[in-house]
């Protein structure tokens, strides 16, 4: 029976080969369609996927522009502390660094670093937990820097704390001091960090011995508008934190930090930040219209070579009616019918697909196109699907196919 | 004889009515073939009026000049470069044929109205660059009192549904007022810069020359007054430049309507096909009954003519009613008189042409070949 229903489809597929042939043209345009925008869907998704693993466990670095001079930091205590609070599942590893050269004997000239640091930068950048450092009364330093602190080296140039200046002109210097303002030096060893140098930023490669870690809080009250621009704030939200709440948090705090900043600062997220800022936006707005345009042309395609399908069908209904009055069994007519319509539909579809991929890898560099065998097979077998809905349609109609009323209302 | 109009309205009424599934799926079929056509042509339109509106009609007689990348950041200024605010204090004065100096600083940054923020790109620009392009204002202008700002249509739409022009905008460090609407730039902000020296970001300037004559000379003294740090071209260069990026970054949207419009044409062919190959023996006996060809040829063009309208109507409604929804998410569409007509009537022609190749059996001669065909 399947040879005969095989013979009998292309017997009819020769007799109306032109309608066939035409609807098989068709099929390819409409194929081709949906290939090239699912294509370039696939290719923006494929993008969009790509920014978001990017996104992933990045570091948001805002960097400060002073728009004019200003006596008041660009982001002060309370307002850092209001951040942290408002994105407790971000890590703020916040650092404002000072560079002071001092002389141990009078000859020889060092250079050190007084760095005051947030919890979140020792946990992060130098894996020390140690909570409440940012608001406390301790501060660790290297040996050199111990001796500058504890006012038993020189000063050369730059700016000490003021707890710290009284004993840094060597006047001063008590061993083992707690310093006047009442911030205790304790050496870097007993940070127990989990690194001996930094591989952070600016400070990269620079050794801890080098340093000076002292309290976020403590630095405020020295501070001077010239030393704004120093101010970076590091954003991290969690590995496994959504990306598109990690892109809305740190669009927010920069939001947050220029309301605050009010027409003083400009805050910029670095070089790489950046990118991933305005190109997710556009990735993401990009991926979701190329689904639109081709959900759209999909259903549009599809609509349109069914309703094809269908009228090419109508008009055999009483051939079918009067071939089920002969003996034909229905089941047959509507295999016959199904296959009549989905050889040329394949053979259109498979040419779409494999017209449109070669169109697109000569001509369409921007936006740059992934192509899929996956996506070529389903947009061939797409191809089949307007004959299948067609022949679903009609099906119900198959079950009461009365050809004596038929070819009576012909003879009327 | 010749069938009185009444009588072809009547017949072609009465022959639709007969067939009123077949004739709900060639409406539905015509519509669908239509639709992406129509929507991209609409598309076309938009983009069309964007790039005229932006092409600059002196290009002949500007000089751009684009500030190249330093090893700095562009948050950071790089003392050993020559700055913007020099820059333009040379270029102001370095030749009495220069017209006019304008310039536009780019830069990212968040944008706020008060209720959310946007990161997005603003630029800082004075009056006189808008005075460069055919037309840079879609609505409003550089008016009021205060700090005006210009924002592009594209992203009003997406921050406010509509027109932004009245609000109070935060972009970067600079509180203003929305004041006007532009297709150029539609995804950007713009600061309207009254003052000299207020550049941020990456710049370029726009040195217009009074005569034609002299842009190459004046270009050759720029060239040697900006050294290695900005590019110097010619803005007509630049336009031809960009034009030719615009065509291959629209490749894919080019490759899409052409399949598109093939997918129509052969949509419509085969409809009409089918319509006409239906009705072959009714054609056939009606010629033996003494029917003249040109009646059944009218009867068949007034019934494409009832269902293509319908169609097409149809088309527009969808159009119409998605528009917004569209032009928010996908593209932006001009849906006018002209894309309309032009639809109408491209569809008309391919009506009259599939019409006539398919209607060329209706002949005396081949009654019986038309009747027995369909058996």
């Amino acid at each position: 029976m399947t040879g005969y229903i095989v013979r009998k489809s292309l017997l009819m597929i020769r007799r109306h080969f032109k309608v066939h042939l035409l609807f098989a043209l068709q099929t390819a345009a409409g194929i081709a369609v949906i290939y090239a925008c699912l294509t370039l869907q696939y290719s923006t998704a494929a993008q969009y996927r790509e920014i978001k693993k990017e996104i992933g466990g990045v570091v948001w670095e805002v960097n400060v522009v002073s728009e004019r001079p200003s006596d008041r930091p660009p982001l002060d205590y309370a307002q850092y502390a209001r951040l942290k609070e408002r994105f407790p599942e971000a890590e703020f590893p916040f650092c404002i660094v000072r560079t002071v050269y001092y002389t141990t004997d009078g000859t020889e000239i060092r250079t050190g670093r007084l760095l005051y640091a947030s919890d979140d930068f020792l946990r992060v950048v130098l894996d020390a937990d140690r909570p409440g450092f940012e608001r406390g009364s301790a501060a660790y330093a290297g040996g050199g820097m111990r001796g500058l602190l504890e006012g038993r080296y020189r000063l050369i140039h730059g700016h000490m704390p003021p707890a710290a200046a009284d004993g840094a002109d060597g006047s001063g210097a008590e061993a083992d001091a707690e310093l006047a303002g009442g911030l205790a030096v304790l050496p870097m060893e007993e940070l127990g960090a989990g690194r001996t140098r930094f591989t952070h930023h600016h400070l990269e490669n620079v050794p801890l011995e080098q340093i000076a870690l002292l309290p976020l809080a403590s630095y405020y009250p020295s501070f001077r508008p010239e030393e704004a621009g120093m101010f970076q704030l590091s954003v991290r939200f969690g590995p496994g934190a959504d990306e598109d709440a990690a892109i809305a948090g740190i669009t927010e705090i920069l939001g947050h930090m220029l309301e605050w900043g009010g027409e003083d600062y400009h805050f910029v997220v670095g070089s790489a930040g950046e990118r991933l800022l305005s190109g997710y936006a556009e990735i993401r707005a990009g991926a979701s219209a190329a689904g639109i345009i081709a959900g759209i042309c999909l259903a549009t395609v599809l609509i349109g070579l069914a309703a094809v399908a269908q009228i090419l069908f109508l008009r055999r209904r009483r051939a079918f009616a009067v071939c089920s009055a002969l003996g034909a069994r229905k089941a047959v007519l509507f295999g016959e019918m199904l296959l009549e319509i989905a050889l040329p539909s394949l053979m259109g579809g498979l040419l779409g697909a494999a017209a449109c991929s070669w169109c697109l890898t000569a001509w369409v560099q921007v936006p740059p196109i992934r192509q899929s065998p996956a996506v070529m097979a389903a947009a061939a077998a797409l191809a089949l699907a307007p004959g299948m809905l067609a022949a679903c349609a009609l099906a119900p109609g198959f079950r009461r196919l009365r050809p004596i009323e038929m070819l009576r209302r012909d003879q009327a | 004889m010749t069938a009185s109009p009444s009588f072809l309205l009547m017949s072609i009424l009465q022959n639709l009515r007969a067939g009123k599934r077949t004739t709900a799926l060639l409406i539905l079929g015509f519509a669908v073939g239509w639709l992406l056509p129509a929507a991209l042509l609409a598309s076309a339109r938009h983009e069309l009026f964007a790039l005229r509106d932006r092409t600059m009609p002196d290009a002949r007689r500007i000089i751009r000049l684009e500030e190249l990348p330093g090893l700095s950041p562009p948050s950071v200024r790089d003392v050993a470069r020559r700055s913007e605010a020099e820059m333009f204090a040379i270029l102001r004065d370095l030749d009495p044929g220069v017209e006019s100096v304008s310039f536009r600083s780019e830069y990212r940054g968040i944008l706020s109205d008060g209720r959310s923020y946007r990161f997005v790109q603003i630029q800082s620009v004075d009056p006189a660059y808008t005075e460069l392009f055919r037309q840079y204002f879609r609505s409003g202008g550089i008016t009021g009192e205060g700090r005006a700002c210009v924002v592009g249509t594209g992203l009003s739409a997406e921050l406010w549904g509509g027109s932004g022009i009245g609000r109070n905008i935060r972009a970067g460090a600079v509180f203003c007022t929305v004041t006007g609407e532009t297709g150029v730039q539609d995804r950007r902000v713009m600061i309207v810069e009254t003052e000299e020296g207020s550049y941020r970001g990456w710049t370029q300037f726009f040195v217009k020359v009074k005569e034609n004559a002299d842009t190459d000379r004046i270009l050759g003294k720029i060239r040697q007054a900006a050294g290695n740090d900005w590019k110097v071209e010619r803005m007509d260069e630049v336009e031809r430049r960009e034009w030719s990026n615009t065509l291959a970054a629209y490749a894919a949207a080019i490759l899409i309507s052409l399949a598109t419009l093939l997918f129509a044409l052969l949509n419509i062919g085969n409809i009409m096909g089918l319509m006409v190959r239906e009705r072959r023996k009714q054609h056939g006996i009606r010629l033996a009954l003494g029917a003249r060809p040109r009646t059944i040829r009218a009867e068949l063009a007034g019934e494409l003519i009832v269902v293509t309208t319908a169609s097409l109507l149809l088309v527009f409604a969808v159009l119409l009613a998605v528009r917004p929804l569209a032009e928010r998410h996908v593209f932006a569409m001009r849906l006018d008189p002209a894309v309309m007509l032009s639809v109408f009537a491209f569809n008309l022609l391919i009506c009259c042409a599939a019409g006539l190749v398919l209607t060329r059996r209706l002949r005396k001669p081949d009654i019986v070949r038309l009747v027995r065909e369909v058996e």
